[in-house]
């Protein structure tokens, strides 16, 4: 189930066909014509009820966890690691990229994000435990966007409340952000680079830059002692 | 638990009552391995909202404290997810009401301040002090409050609880 096919189409053309509705005068029958329209296909998007099924049946033998009890100070840091462990597994199969994401690299970035908090209500431009911007939701799910080579579908911003939602969404975005800041910096980034194009500050030379920097360093250099 | 933790808090603000006004005007109440608790006076925190002007995206603005130490250097308490300028500046707003009415301020944040203080190149001006550098001391910001309660916290903002887990630190 979670092991993921090779796929080479990822969008097929559905033809015209019936398709049922409720009766209704307009429709007295049940029944409508639905006009050509595109379909992703099974592998390429998910949907909040793949993204359960994805995460209930993966095969979490051998999987790499992100490290536990050291950023126990923040509530709620460990909570996470199984939904961190999975997303970040399946994305790095998905996209298959010569440096996989290190789950400890998601903790640290999430640690700096909302500490751990689901829904920190503070902030209009952010939504969530990975404060994935309302632009970037956008992204997400558009079809003939920037992340279209896999794109989620169905997912509300309230959903961004969810973890087992915002995580998988993050982790996607963190890799379409690999792809970015390749292409910035003409080589693969490292995970501090990552992690600086995911908050938009590669290039900055701001004062917060060296400081977001240093902070992630802290809260990575503890998961890996 | 709630209740427990807000008892815990009023004990905090009740030992700045019987302590009096005249307590150290920076102290660094607690580090655990990345826990920091700061009880400082009002006049040691500057405030600032920096516009991410590079930064891919626009109207970002960075939140940030800094706060004159007791070696007269200045460390720096930042919140790395960035804010709309309406919410960043509201935050002033806010925390400048707690520093107004507070003399004794107590900060939560998460890093390290055992360690060296390295001296940069940047420089703050503290009203009626001087002006310091900064020691490249950073502390994720986490919650600020007065001896009277108020309170703001980086994520929930004045909502109750506040501070919330796990600040204050039991001893």
């Amino acid at each position: 189930m979670a092991r993921l096919k090779k796929i080479n189409h990822k969008v097929t053309i559905v033809h015209e066909h019936p398709f049922h509705v409720s009766i209704s005068k307009k429709n007295p029958n049940g029944i409508t014509m639905r006009d050509r329209h595109l379909r992703h296909l099974s592998g390429t998007y998910l949907d909040p009820t793949e993204i359960e099924n994805v995460f209930s049946n993966y095969d979490r033998k051998g999987l790499l966890y992100p490290t536990s009890d050291k950023l126990e100070e923040y509530k709620n840091a460990d909570i996470y690691d199984d939904v961190l462990a999975v997303w970040t597994d399946y994305f790095n199969r998905k996209f298959n990229t010569n440096s996989p994401i290190d789950p400890d690299v998601i903790k640290a970035l999430i640690a700096s994000e909302s500490g751990f908090r689901s829904d920190p209500p503070e902030n209009k431009i952010a939504l969530g435990i990975a404060q994935i911007t309302r632009e970037t939701f956008k992204i997400l799910q558009d079809s003939k966007g920037e992340a279209k080579d896999f794109i989620f579908s169905k997912i509300c911003q309230k959903d961004l409340k969810n973890p087992n939602i915002a995580i998988p969404m993050c982790i996607r975005w963190l890799h379409r952000k690999n792809a970015t800041a390749k292409s910035k910096l003409g080589r693969d980034p490292n995970h501090e680079e990552l992690i600086l194009e995911y908050k938009g500050i590669l290039k900055s030379k701001t004062d917060l830059k060296n400081k977001a920097l240093k902070n992630y360093r802290k809260h990575y250099g503890l998961l890996k002692k | 638990m709630g209740c427990l933790k807000n008892s815990h808090f009023l004990l905090y603000i009740l030992s700045f009552l019987v302590c009096g006004c005249a307590g150290p005007s920076y102290k660094v109440l607690h580090q655990g391995r990345l826990a920091v608790e700061l009880q400082v006076s009002p006049d040691r925190v500057l405030l600032e909202c920096e516009y991410q002007y590079d930064n891919d995206m626009k109207n970002l603005y960075g939140f940030m404290m800094h706060i004159l130490d007791d070696e007269n250097t200045v460390l720096s308490i930042s919140q790395f997810n960035f804010l709309d300028k309406e919410s960043c500046y509201k935050r002033i707003s806010k925390i400048g009401e707690i520093l107004k009415t507070g003399k004794q301020i107590y900060i939560g944040g998460m890093g390290d301040l055992t360690e060296p203080r390295i001296q940069q190149e940047r420089q703050y001006v503290f009203p009626g002090k001087g002006t310091f550098f900064y020691n490249n001391r950073v502390l994720q910001f986490m919650v600020i409050a007065n001896e009277h309660g108020l309170c703001f916290d980086a994520f929930s903002g004045a909502e109750k609880p506040c501070p919330r887990d796990p600040f204050p630190i039991k001893k």
